[in-house]
């Protein structure tokens, strides 16, 4: 059984449906989004985003030797536009119990240990993507 | 003429009994196990889903047959003159509808799911300082889910038989079906995980079709048998020969000129009425005596009323 998943894993299962990673590493690129939050101004550092949950998506990056571009906007802009394939992934500010979770697929926690639970936000079903990400992650924390 | 508290069981068929008690909790616990393991990896797939209520659904069956094994054999009284023998009956309808509704419900939102092309998101858990797919945890949980309930089914098939439970029939039938449900399950998630969105839904509808099946014949049964349909064997695939056997027997006695005999399938065992037309004048020894002798050929037939007629209209 265990031998069966390790072939399967190499085979490279699991894959996306929309093969995000794929086309993220062919575009040299990721395609982020930051919620702005209106209470908390300080998370804009002279336009681009910074703070933790920043951090983690530019260092995911930087594993995979691509780029981040930001896009700043509020929680519903970004999770339509990722919802539609516009973009690869949003933070800022995500609970787990989000109600965006029935449109988009959240990851596993990527805040501190001992902080709220803050997750990031990808398209549904891109599961070597999410997959990836939480793998950097698991390593990271 | 004796009535009253009579056992449902010879007892030569009580241990039998007894095994099919155990087996049914057997069952409940391996059931209530899968549906933790199942629950922990539940994730975000719908086959998952599927497959997890459909072992919730098979915990009702093998609860609504002890409960209603404990009410079966109690002595008939004031209130219940005919015993309490129809409750196997009644537990068996109430788990067939029960399986039935919940199939229905899992079939829906399934089909719904597939409809709209909701894509299955499913992450990871780090167990052992590994990140690994949860996917591949489903499938274990799924494939641990197989080998009891096959082994568990086999074994309560003949005790189904040789108890005429036909509840029982329906638990072991379920349990040796599990397989399928597994293997659908499975075949979902490595459809996601070879990126294919709608493995998932298709596996789920496949699965919440079989258990929406299931309710329903079972459902047909059950309904038919508190409806005094024709008694049929165990597995219902043939009328259950005991009443043309009984009118035989019965016109072989010597009083006897002609006999019309009809039988009520109470759960566990028969109740039959048979219309008779006496050769001769009708000699009350001789009728209890021939009931005495036909309760003894078959176990099932727990009671017989003999009405002498003149005539044996049937229309």
């Amino acid at each position: 059984m265990l031998v069966l998943l390790l072939i399967l894993t190499a085979c490279g299962m699991p894959r996306d449906i929309e093969h995000t990673t794929e086309d993220v590493e062919e575009r040299g690129y990721i395609r982020a989004g930051a919620v702005v939050r209106a209470a908390d101004p300080s998370s804009l550092d002279g336009g681009s985003p910074a703070g933790y949950e920043a951090d983690v998506v530019s260092g995911y990056a930087e594993s995979l030797g691509v780029e981040v571009r930001w896009e700043v906007g509020s929680e519903s802009e970004l999770m339509t536009a990722l919802e539609e394939g516009g973009l690869d992934i949003v933070v800022g500010g995500i609970e787990s119990s989000s109600p965006w979770s029935k449109h988009v697929g959240l990851s596993a926690p990527i805040s501190p240990q001992g902080t709220p639970h803050l997750v990031a936000a990808v398209r549904q079903g891109e599961n070597r993507w999410l997959l990836g990400f939480e793998r950097y992650v698991g390593a990271r924390r | 003429m004796r009535i009253g508290h009579i056992h449902e069981l010879p007892t030569d068929r009580q241990g039998d009994l007894e095994s099919a008690h155990r087996f049914a909790w057997l069952t409940i616990a391996f059931m209530v196990s899968a549906i933790t393991v199942l629950y922990l990896t539940l994730g975000s797939s719908q086959a998952m889903k599927a497959a997890w209520i459909e072992d919730l659904a098979s915990l009702v069956p093998p609860i609504s047959f002890l409960v209603a094994s404990r009410f079966a054999d109690r002595p008939p009284d004031e209130e219940h003159p005919f015993g309490l023998h129809r409750s196997v009956s009644i537990a068996y309808l109430f788990s067939s509808v029960a399986l039935f509704g919940l199939g229905l419900f899992i079939l829906t939102d399934s089909l719904l799911k597939l409809v709209s092309r909701e894509h299955p998101t499913i992450g990871s858990v780090t167990l052992f300082g590994h990140t690994i797919w949860l996917g591949w945890l489903m499938i274990a949980a799924l494939g641990y889910t197989i080998a009891p309930a096959v082994l568990l089914g086999m074994r309560m098939l003949p005790l189904a038989s040789r108890l005429h439970d036909k509840s029982l029939y329906a638990i072991a039938k379920m349990l040796k079906a599990d397989w399928s449900t597994a293997a659908a399950g499975i075949t979902g998630i490595l459809g996601i995980g070879l990126g294919l969105w709608w493995a998932d839904g298709v596996a789920a509808i496949f699965i919440s079709f079989d258990i929406s099946r299931d309710g329903w014949t079972n459902s047909r049964t059950a309904a038919r048998e508190l409806a005094d349909g024709q008694p049929r064997l165990v597995d219902g695939s043939a009328v259950d020969p005991l009443r043309s056997r009984l009118q035989t027997e019965l016109e072989k006695v010597g009083w006897v000129r002609r006999a019309h005999v009809r039988v009520r399938d109470e759960g566990h065992v028969f109740f039959a009425e048979a219309l008779v037309v006496p050769a001769g004048k009708v000699d009350a020894r001789l009728v209890e005596q021939t009931i005495d002798d036909m309760l003894t050929i078959d176990w099932r037939l727990h009671q017989l009323a003999i009405t002498p007629v003149e005539t044996i209209e049937i229309e």
